[in-house]
């Protein structure tokens, strides 16, 4: 099997007085070993939750009601919707780790950076504390923080954001583990400081022959970083392929209109394109296409009935009518 | 050790911040001395709080028996001492039972959420609906009155607002993206609650306790003033001052003495408990 991850059929559910609202719907894909994936899409999309539902770390009311995580290490595959908790947490921060959005949250105030990195060595090898402070140091290192020795016994509001995310992505990578879901990893840093993170991120995958999710509502951060490509809306996948078919063979109008709305940053002359209207709310979905209203070339189809994921050319799916050999009598 | 040094430097650090808070300074001088005259009261007692002297009833303050004497002939000024003994140990005894159980009972409401958050509150808000003082009393006069189940009651009547403020610290520290990093790196409930959600959830906790602490000594006071706390001839601060309304107009030292070192005491603790909050906010911090 040449896929560390694969998703079949996710369905996460939020459940609230009884009414359950869907927030990911039938939601498929795999992460190829050493590959990197990029899941993409508006706040809102469901983007964040399915990475949270791979690590099982949905938290009442949010809850995986349907679909396979299948994890496959190379000796053995396991469905993460079925490991019981001793094994999951075996496979945390071991196997899969994760790369937070807000660095200056995702570490404790109360523990200095090294206390913090040593504890996912603490919990998951029996080495002891003089390795564990040489293997830190080593990380520090190698995610190219300036006097490790010093930075080590500093405090996280004494550093600064970018300080941080190296941080994190140490506690990430110590384990050396075989996929890391970076959810919006640069979203809270400046852009000069958000090119380095992601350089780091690309040097050391190759390095270490991990896998990466890589979720992110900018397409900038892409195409820095991916092989492959999911567009999420309103909780389902609009569109798939490799980043050539994302960026150079754009087919879903979403995309489409994320992509302008890139382009048009640099164009002095035009206004900054923007996709009409909001995401519909979950629940309330109308029975055709959810893009439909926002949609620039929706037809009548497209408010009656609800596309498939469909194959435009081989790995390149989109969930579109305009697609659909030109059939609209359906 | 390492823990232990950091725990002292941590608390040299809030002690200082108390000094340099004008409150703060007035609130740790006050409760010092409540401590002093807790801990030295067998030699700063100038009489026997039992013995009586027959021949000086209702004595107003003098040089012989400095807060005068009661009904009794019994020295004001030592019973008043002796006094402070009881009201701190009611006071830390009653606010350990709470803190410990409210405490615990937050943390599980807060962290577990669901079915165990609902019985755990539902409880809290039985026993918040009624005035502290009238459940007090009904639990001291199930049990019996005496020293040991006064602070057992004064301890059941304050855990509710100790479970109301660890439960609402625990929510805010668990929607942390550190709690979410915690479970990421594969660490269990327990761990996570003991090494991240309790000790950041400390200093709102630490706060409560100092303001509860003058409320438990209020509680007893209230308490002995209606003769269900202390019995008699143990001295303590409500009883003596329920003793006094008597002799009112005859002896208004009898009530005044006790009714100033109440007053004292809790303004003290609540002044310290207001001046933590501050300096332990971290906000406030560098």
């Amino acid at each position: 099997m040449d896929n560390i991850l694969e998703v079949k059929n996710l369905n996460i559910d939020i459940v609230e007085n009884k009414s359950t609202k869907s927030l990911v719907e039938n939601v498929s894909f795999n992460v190829k070993r050493k590959g990197s994936l990029g899941i993409v899409g508006e706040s809102g999309c469901g983007k964040s939750i399915t990475a949270m539902s791979i690590m099982q770390l949905l938290s009442h009311p949010l809850k995986a009601t349907k679909g396979k995580i299948i994890f496959n290490d190379g000796s053995k595959s396991i469905d993460m919707r079925e490991a019981n908790s001793n094994i999951m947490r075996k496979i945390r921060g071991k196997e899969i780790s994760m790369i937070f959005q807000e660095p200056m949250t995702a570490l404790d105030p109360l523990f200095t950076i090294e206390e913090q990195i040593a504890e996912v060595l603490k919990f998951h090898t029996d080495l002891k504390k003089v390795e564990m402070k040489k293997l830190v140091l080593e990380m520090l290192t190698k995610v190219g923080i300036p006097q490790p020795q010093r930075i080590m016994k500093n405090y996280p509001h004494q550093l600064s954001g970018g300080m941080l995310q190296r941080v994190v992505i140490s506690m990430a990578l110590i384990l050396n583990p075989k996929l890391i879901i970076a959810d919006e990893p640069t979203t809270a840093l400046d852009v000069t400081i958000q090119a380095q993170i992601l350089e780091l991120i690309n040097d050391l995958r190759s390095s270490y022959d991990t896998s990466i999710i890589m979720i992110t509502h900018d397409l900038g951060v892409i195409a820095e970083t991916c092989e492959d490509v999911i567009v999420f809306y309103a909780g389902q996948i609009v569109e798939e392929g490799n980043i050539m078919d994302i960026f150079h063979n754009t087919s879903h109008p979403y995309t489409k209109g994320l992509i302008n709305a890139v382009r048009s940053l640099g164009d002095k002359e035009t206004e900054l394109f923007t996709i009409p209207g909001t995401v519909p709310v979950a629940g309330e979905f109308s029975k055709g296409c959810r893009f439909a209203e926002r949609c620039g070339e929706a037809m009548a189809i497209c408010r009656e009935k609800e596309p498939e994921l469909m194959e435009i050319s081989p790995g390149h799916n989109t969930r579109c009518w305009l697609y659909n050999g030109g059939d609209t009598n359906v | 050790m390492d823990w232990f040094k950091t725990l002292i430097k941590e608390i040299a650090k809030v002690i200082k911040g108390l000094l340099k808070d004008k409150v703060g300074r007035i609130g740790l001088i006050g409760v010092l001395i409540v401590i002093v005259l807790a801990l030295g009261a067998p030699m700063i007692a100038t009489h026997d709080v039992t013995e009586m002297f027959a021949k000086s009833k209702l004595k107003p303050p003098s040089g012989d028996f400095l807060f005068g004497t009661d009904d009794f002939g019994r020295d004001v000024f030592s019973r008043i001492i002796f006094g402070a003994r009881v009201s701190l140990k009611v006071g830390i005894i009653s606010v350990g039972i709470s803190a410990t159980s409210g405490f615990i009972l937050g943390i599980l409401a807060g962290y577990y959420e669901g079915k165990t958050d609902g019985i755990i509150m539902g409880i809290m808000d039985v026993l918040f609906a009624f005035p502290s003082i009238l459940l007090a009393l009904f639990i001291v006069s199930v049990l019996g009155p005496n020293l040991t189940n006064t602070m057992i009651a004064i301890g059941i009547v304050s855990t509710p607002v100790f479970t109301r403020t660890v439960r609402a610290s625990v929510i805010s520290v668990k929607s942390m993206e550190y709690i979410t990093s915690a479970k990421s790196i594969g660490l269990s409930s327990i761990r996570i609650i003991l090494k991240h959600v309790a000790p950041n959830i400390l200093a709102p906790f630490t706060v409560q306790a100092t303001l509860a602490l003058s409320s438990a000594i209020l509680t007893e006071a209230s308490l002995s003033f209606l003769g269900l706390g202390i019995q008699p001839p143990n001295p303590s601060w409500g009883s003596m001052l329920s003793d006094s309304r008597k002799y009112m107009e005859l002896a208004p030292w009898l009530a005044i003495a006790p009714s100033a070192f109440i007053i004292g005491t809790i303004l003290s603790f609540n002044l310290l408990g207001d001046s933590l909050r501050d300096v332990l906010d971290p906000k406030f911090k560098l």
